[in-house]
Formats: structure tokens, C-alpha cells, sequence
């Protein structure tokens, strides 16, 4: 056995009164040549397991109980003082993170960095250690490695940058690799390449590979044995297909459940309390339709947009730089276009245009009859009303200085909704109760909220207006994939009760099928294909839409 | 209904954090001691007959003393001696019959000296000015001069850097052509500039001067914080709700700055404090009917050739403990405020 952690338990020093334990209890044991999965949601404990094996906790407010034992090669890392621990991190064990970015250092070439790390290790020359990066570089998959040896990191594209954070990791030929959600910061295609290039360096190297994420979809393409982990504490454990075929656990089979499958479009998404609660869900979920028809009423209709932004290139010239090219599509009333693209693709900037978040460059935006590209054509603050957006992070797009009642109360006194405060306050308490939040949420800060509850308010917040149109603009991304659920059912059921329009716009194929009746497939600013949901998912036509749909993880 | 609690908001939290700083809350008694003094000496109650010569010429510090005068170690001086109309060399005082008529007329008017003290607790200046009365009067003017200096420095740096950040392209090169400008002149010659052009000295020539000299640390932080908000999503929520630029600037961004511009104001009140004692100790501070801690100082650079160096003393150390405990409380009160702790 390679690595065995026996007893976790790791409490964190709030302040001078209050502790925190953020892992209760944990054990699991990794082989030789194995890969094992750490999956949890926020909060679960699985990072701070991670951290505690390679010795990175910070010192002074992490306390790990006196009974663990982690230990590596039958040998007790929590016993080791700092010297000890330093002389096998990097060599032995080594880490990669979830932001390849901020994880390398921006002032030193990555040549540099990973000549650092096999000087100090290895004892290498600098010439040796040189040639030893360019073969590391070649073997993650970097093209032209001499050319790009003396590159810094912001001149690699993210997926680029995690591959050298992998070179890095892998140069002392380590027998445990741990890596921290590697592939959550990056887009759908080139997380597939890190995926697979794990995979085939962890047969190549013969390591052991503990792999953490959130995403149970991904767990199914690269590990062998899982551990699920719940608020500290491991839920269930086991080999990869029992985990898929037969959970035990209620919190697993939840997991499992909450993603939207791309297979079916069930009426609601299954959710964390259908499964914990005390008696299983009785009804099965119905089917919901989605797609268009010829005779639906079409609110917004887009025409030919296009947005530039000015990028400055040294010191007077300006170029254009083209976001949005050429863009249309079509929304009708109570319907939900999807809009989906990696990183880049210029979804977002189509979203905030239409908005009115941006000025259009070129086309047309008629929305109810008028051109909203004439500067005349519409009040301003009557639009605003109209169409409102949800923004993706739920910790930024709240004033963090304003409670929730005045964030809720504000865009009525904007727009001269409720004669009188009392008047507003009554209306805030009813789309509180109607977002489901407790009442007494209208005096709290936005801080004391969790993530979904953060995204409840900002919906609540829109709703205050009553627009036509809703722009979800990767609303559901940052959020657990339970809570994902949740807010994706409450945004159908709002639609249903209040016939608005979505726009919705995701990275997330899935959760953009299951929400769209149409969807656009953004890339590089164009849209490269548009029609119904199912059509388009089922027979991809364009090239870059197929290839998409067949990274996505498909769980086995 | 349910009676609904207020949730703590930020300052209340911040507040807590405070409470719990030891140093901190010394630091803050401090500082309210300090402005109470002032609050005293501003309404008339204390330190209000400072001119008064209550003792000799540089009378020395002395405590414990007796309560002795030196009237009594005087040679009297004989009045009627000096009105009489005979003369003592043969000579008639001209004004000798004048003066016996305005006495006769104002018997009240006593040329005799009021006693005056051999020893004062912090001792005297050079006209037998009590220095400890003096230190509480110049404390009023330093402090208040670096507190309205500060204030105004604050507001200017805070509205030009909020527009600047804000609107950014050329209303942001504007500000910061400007900004250049200042830094860019040493800060004594602009000072000296700036006196020059006002022309006439005075408590409020010199928060003038400090204020317009001082906002540029102030606009640096306040605009790099506005550049970092306007792109936050919560910002944007507010545009897409329809909310005006003024009231995005200063009702939904201006809140989340407040913490920089409070620990700038801190520090400012630090600075100007030191600064007025600087200009007052190169004489281009107060005029001389004022007391404040620099033309103290300024003072003391005679009296200590003649080694009476109790009025640099009580003046330094009053600045020193002010200056020191306003520092302490301005990190206490970063600390405290620092919103990396509760985010």
C-alpha cells in the first residue's frame, strides 16, 4: 500500500473561541499504480485531505488530531518535521492545481521553473537539467519544446500552462501524483486532453494518481477506486463500478442523480432531499418538452450582431478585435435559447449586448417592435425593466455592503414599483418566499448566505421587475452540482408561472440541453450552428459542435 | 409579524474586531483623550488664557514647588516716588501732572504687576507663558488643522479618484495628467508655491495648503479600487437595473471603498499633523498670535542654545504619543476593516 490515511481529522482555528473541523474522521487507502478519486462538492473536505498528505496545511490555524496517521511508504508523514516533508514533496509526491495560472510563477520562464525543481531534487547540471525539461515538455505534449523552453506563462494558453504544471510535477518521476480539480478551470475539449494525458503518464510512470474533484461524470473516465466525501467525513468507498452501478449511499445516488442526463429531459431534476430525505421519491419525474414551433410568438429577434472591442497595441495604434461576429437567433415568448461555447467564444459578450450592457457594432436587435440599436427607439429604463440578466458568480454579483432587503428594494424605487417602502418590503417578502428563502433573509448581508442561496437572491432580484426576457449568463456554473439542480429547477418553474424568455448561456452542454428548446453553438465569436435542442445534439452537424459533444465526460 | 433582528453589517463586525484589539483600543482611548482636549480647549473652557504671563521669564519646570510668587524678591517700586514733581536730578518728569490725572481718574488701574510664579509645572516660555496651558492650545490648532486638512485632502482624493476609476479613457488621463503634476513637484517647493500664492498666513491658509498638496495618495488608492469595482457584477446588476452612473458610483462602489478611504483619512490625519509642525517650524505656518505645536518647536530652537529645553519637550511629547497612538490605531484599524477576513 502506497498511501494510507488512517483518522484524518483536521480542525481549523476561526477565531481565538471558535474551531472548525474540516475533516472528521477520514480513511482510505491508495495502491501502487492506482488511481483513486476524491469526489465531494464545496466544503467536503477533499483539498484539506490533500493538502494534509503533502504537509501544506498553514501551520499556525490547521490542527490535525494527534491519532492520524498519514502514512506513505509505511512511514508516518505527519510525524516528519518540515525539513523531512520538503525532501519528499516534489520528489516523491507531488501536486498540481486547479488554476495552472496563479500555480506558476509569471516573472520566470517555465524553462526556469522546471530547471529549479530538478537542480534542487535530482542534483542536475544546468545543462542536464535543461535537457531534461525539454524531454519533460515533449512528453506532456507541448509542441516545439525548444522554442517554447524560454516562453513565460502568459504566453501558453491555459491548457498549455497545466501541461507544464504537470511537466513540473512529473519531473522527479514522483509515485504519487495528487491532483487538485486539474481540469476544472479549463474548457470541455481541452480538459478531455488533460484527462487523457493523466491517464497515459500514470501507465507510463507507473504512479499512484490521487485525483480530487467535484464532477462524478469525470471520476468514471480516469479512476479506478472512489471515495465519496461529505462535509469531512468519506460517505462511501469503493471500486468504480459499484460506486456507478450499485451506491449505497443515499448522498451518492443524489450525486449521480442531480446532473441533468443528456439522454432524457425529465420535468424536474432529482435533488439532494429526494434521496436523504426519509421516504424515497415516489412519483418518476416527467418528461418535459422542449423545442419550437413555427407558430411561437417571437419576442427578441437578433440580427446579423456584431460587437468590437479596441485592443491597444503599443502605444497609439488601436485594432479591433472582433467578439461577436455576425450573430442571430430567435427568442420566443416562454422559450429558452441556449447559448454554448468554450471560453472565448464571445457568448457572454452576445448576452451583456443584448442586455444593453454593451454597444453593438453592426445588425439589429429588435426586441417588441423596436430596433434597440436606435438610440431612440426605446426609455431606456423601461428596456431595463424588460430584460434583465443573472450574472455567473453568485459572491460578486450582490453589493456585499447592502442587505438583501435593499438589494431586493432598490430596482423598485429605480422603476416606481409599490407606492411606499412598506409597500416594496411586502413585495421583496412575497419573491423571497416565491425563490424559497426565509424570511427573515430581507435584514441579512449577502455573506451569510451560501452560494445557491446567493444565486436565489439574485433571481429574486431580476424577478422584481418583471421582465419578459432573463439572461442567465453561466448562472449555474459556480455552484455544486446538487445545488445546480435546485436553481435549474426553480428557473423552469418561474418560466412556467410567469411565461418569461430565457437566454441561457453555459459552458455546461448538458445543462444547456436540458434547459434550451434551441441552442447556438458559439466558437471564436461566430455561431457555428443553431436549431433545435435535440436535433442539434443528436446530429451535429458542424465539425467543432461534434467534436464538443464527444468530450464531454460520460460518467463509464 | 416576527420581530426581525438587523444582521451585524460590515462596520458593527469590524467594530467586534476592534474590541478584541488591545492595541488597538489603547490606541483609540488615546486618541479620543487627545480629542476631547481639543473639543475643551475649541468651546473656551481650558487653555483659553494661554498669552497670560503667569510666570517669569523661563520659569523652570518644577512640581513639587511651593506656591511662591516673586513679587515678594522684588524691589518695590515706589510710586509717588516716580510723580513726584520734584525732580531728582534737577529734572521735571514732562508728563509727570498728566499721569497723576489719568491715576486720580482710574484708581482702579494698578501698575503694580500681578505676581507671577518662580516655577511652573512644565515650566515657561520666554514671556513667562505657562508651557503646559500652551500645549494644550497648540494642540487644538495641530490637530484640527490636520483633521480639516485631512478631511478636505480625503474628499478631493476620493471624488477625483472615484470619477477617474470610474469613467476611465480621458476623464482618467485628465486626472492623472494632473496627478503627475503633483507628485512630481517636491513637496516642499509646491507647499512654499502654494503659500506663496495665497499670501497671508493663517490656520486656514495652512489647511489649504495641506489639503491641496495631500490628495494624491488618497486619489492613487481610491481610483485603483474604483477601476477593480466598476467590472464587478454586482456593478453591472446595477446597470442592468437601470441605477445612474452617480448612483452606482457613490451609493453601490463608494460603500466597498470605504475602508481604504477611511485608513487614508487615518493616515493623513498623521501626516498633516506632522506636516503643519514642519511648515510652523520653517515659519510658514501659523502667524504668531497662534500656538501650535510647530511654532512651539520653532521657539524652542533659541531657548535651547540657552539650554531651557522644557517647551521642545512637553511639545514633542505630546506630538509623539498622539502620533504614535493615531499609527497603532490606524493598523488596528485596517485590521479590523481588512474585508480579505470575511469574504
Amino acid at each position: 500500500m502506497l498511501l494510507s490515511v488512517r483518522d484524518l481529522r483536521i480542525d481549523f482555528q476561526v477565531s481565538r473561541e471558535e474551531r472548525f473541523s474540516a475533516v472528521n474522521g477520514v480513511s482510505f487507502d491508495l495502491p501502487e499504480r492506482t488511481t483513486l478519486a476524491l469526489v465531494g462538492e464545496s466544503g467536503s473536505g477533499k483539498s484539506v485531505t490533500a493538502l494534509s498528505i503533502l504537509g501544506l496545511l498553514p501551520r499556525p490555524v490547521a490542527h490535525v488530531a494527534a491519532e492520524s496517521r498519514i502514512l506513505f511508504n509505511g512511514e508516518n508523514l505527519l510525524g516528519l518535521d518540515e525539513a523531512a516533508l520538503r525532501a519528499r514533496r516534489g520528489k516523491e509526491m507531488a501536486i498540481i492545481f486547479q488554476e495552472p495560472m496563479s500555480s506558476l510563477n509569471p516573472v520566470f520562464s517555465i524553462g526556469a521553473q522546471l530547471v529549479e525543481g530538478l537542480q534542487l531534487h535530482l542534483g542536475f547540471s544546468r545543462r542536464q537539467a535543461r535537457t531534461r525539461a525539454l524531454e519533460l515538455l515533449a512528453e506532456v505534449g507541448i509542441p516545439n519544446p525548444r522554442g517554447r523552453l524560454d516562453d513565460y506563462p502568459h504566453q501558453l494558453s491555459g491548457g498549455q500552462q497545466q501541461r507544464v504544471m504537470i511537466a513540473m510535477a512529473i519531473s522527479c518521476q514522483p509515485r504519487l501524483l495528487i491532483a487538485d480539480e486539474p481540469t476544472t478551470a479549463l474548457d470541455v475539449t481541452i480538459q478531455r486532453q488533460i484527462l487523457d494525458l493523466i491517464a497515459d503518464l500514470q501507465q507510463r510512470l507507473s504512479m499512484a494518481v490521487l485525483f480530487i474533484t467535484h464532477d462524478l461524470a469525470l471520476v468514471g473516465e480516469i479512476a479506478t477506486e472512489v471515495v465519496v466525501m461529505k462535509q469531512g467525513e468519506v460517505r462511501e468507498a469503493g471500486p468504480l463500478r459499484q460506486i456507478f452501478d450499485a451506491p449505497r449511499d443515499a448522498y451518492t445516488r443524489a450525486l449521480l442523480a442531480c446532473r441533468p442526463p443528456l439522454g432524457a429531459r425529465p420535468r424536474r431534476l432529482r435533488v439532494i432531499e429526494d434521496f436523504m430525505g426519509a421516504s424515497p421519491p415516489a412519483q418518476a419525474p416527467m418528461v418535459r418538452r422542449r423545442g419550437s414551433s413555427p407558430e411561437d410568438e417571437i419576442v427578441l429577434d437578433v440580427r446579423h450582431l456584431d460587437k468590437n472591442f479596441m485592443v491597444h497595441e503599443g502605444l497609439w495604434r488601436r485594432r479591433p478585435f472582433r467578439a461577436v461576429k455576425d450573430a442571430s437567433l430567435r427568442l420566443a415568448r416562454g422559450k429558452t435559447v441556449g447559448i454554448v461555447g468554450e471560453s472565448g467564444s464571445g457568448k457572454t459578450t452576445l448576452g451583456l449586448t443584448i442586455a444593453g450592457l454593451l454597444q453593438a457594432d453592426g445588425g439589429d436587435i429588435l426586441f417588441s417592435g423596436n430596433n434597440l440599436r436606435d438610440p431612440g427607439a426605446m426609455d431606456p429604463m423601461a428596456l431595463k425593466r424588460r430584460i434583465q440578466i443573472v450574472f455567473q458568480n453568485p459572491y460578486a454579483s450582490l453589493n456585499p455592503r447592502f442587505t438583501v432587503g435593499h438589494i431586493l428594494t432598490e430596482p423598485m424605487l429605480l422603476h416606481g414599483i409599490g407606492r411606499n417602502d412598506a409597500e416594496r418590503t411586502a413585495l421583496a417578502r412575497e419573491l423571497l418566499r416565491r425563490v424559497g428563502l426565509p424570511q427573515d433573509a430581507l435584514q441579512r448581508y449577502p455573506h451569510e448566505f451560501s452560494g445557491g442561496q446567493r444565486q436565489r437572491i439574485a433571481i429574486a432580484r431580476c424577478l422584481t421587475v418583471k421582465p419578459e426576457i432573463l439572461i442567465c449568463d453561466e448562472s449555474v456554473s459556480a455552484l455544486d452540482v446538487s445545488v445546480q439542480a435546485q436553481v435549474l429547477n426553480l428557473l423552469q418553474d418561474l418560466q412556467d408561472e410567469f411565461h418569461m424568455s430565457y437566454l441561457f448561456i453555459s459552458h455546461d452542454l448538458a445543462v444547456v440541453h436540458y434547459m434550451s428548446d434551441q441552442v447556438l453553438v458559439m466558437h471564436e465569436g461566430e455561431v457555428v450552428e443553431s436549431g433545435d435542442a435535440d436535433e442539434v445534439y443528436a446530429h451535429p452537424q458542424h465539425a467543432y459542435t461534434r467534436k464538443l459533444l464527444s468530450a464531454i465526460p460520460k460518467g463509464i | 409579524m416576527a420581530v426581525e433582528r438587523a444582521s451585524p453589517g460590515l462596520w458593527m463586525l469590524a467594530w467586534r474586531r476592534l474590541r478584541r484589539d488591545r492595541v488597538g483600543m489603547t490606541a483609540l482611548v488615546v486618541v479620543m483623550c487627545y480629542l476631547f482636549v481639543v473639543f475643551l480647549a475649541l468651546m473656551g473652557w481650558v487653555a483659553q488664557d494661554w498669552t497670560r504671563e503667569v510666570g517669569v521669564n523661563y520659569a523652570p519646570p518644577v512640581f513639587w514647588a511651593e506656591d511662591q510668587d516673586e513679587t515678594a524678591q522684588r524691589p518695590a517700586v515706589d510710586h509717588a516716588a516716580l510723580t513726584d514733581p520734584v525732580p531728582l536730578y534737577g529734572l521735571q518728569d514732562p508728563l509727570a501732572r498728566e499721569l497723576a490725572a489719568i491715576r486720580a481718574e482710574h484708581p482702579a488701574a494698578d501698575l503694580a504687576e500681578a505676581p507671577r510664579r518662580l516655577s511652573l509645572p512644565l515650566g515657561g516660555d520666554k514671556w513667562g507663558h505657562d508651557v503646559w496651558t500652551k500645549v494644550i492650545k497648540g494642540s487644538e490648532t495641530s490637530i484640527l488643522v490636520g483633521l480639516v486638512a485631512a478631511l478636505l485632502a480625503t474628499l478631493l482624493g476620493t471624488v477625483m479618484g472615484a470619477v477617474a476609476g470610474y469613467f476611465g479613457r480621458w476623464v482618467d488621463d485628465g486626472f492623472n495628467w494632473l496627478y503627475g503634476v503633483f507628485t512630481a513637484i517636491p513637496y516642499l517647493l509646491l507647499v512654499f508655491a502654494i503659500a506663496a500664492v495665497l499670501q497671508q498666513k493663517g490656520v486656514v491658509t495652512l489647511v489649504l495648503i495641506l489639503g491641496l498638496t495631500g490628495w494624491t495618495g488618497v486619489f492613487r488608492l481610491v481610483r485603483a479600487e474604483y477601476l477593480k469595482h466598476k467590472t464587478r457584477e454586482y456593478v453591472l446588476a446595477a446597470g442592468a437595473m437601470g441605477a445612474s452612473h452617480a448612483r452606482r458610483m457613490f451609493i453601490h462602489i463608494l460603500p466597498n471603498t470605504s475602508h481604504v478611504i477611511l485608513v487614508q483619512l487615518s493616515q493623513n490625519v498623521v501626516g498633516f499633523i506632522k506636516s503643519e509642525v514642519i511648515l510652523s517650524f520653517l515659519g510658514f505656518g501659523v502667524p504668531v498670535d497662534v500656538v501650535s505645536w510647530g511654532s512651539m518647536l520653532n521657539e524652542a530652537q533659541n531657548e535651547l542654545i540657552l539650554g531651557k529645553w522644557w517647551q521642545l519637550a512637553a511639545a514633542g511629547l505630546a506630538m509623539a504619543i498622539l502620533v504614535t497612538a493615531f499609527s497603532m490605531l490606524t493598523d488596528a484599524l485596517r485590521d479590523a476593516l481588512d474585508p480579505k477576513l470575511k469574504y
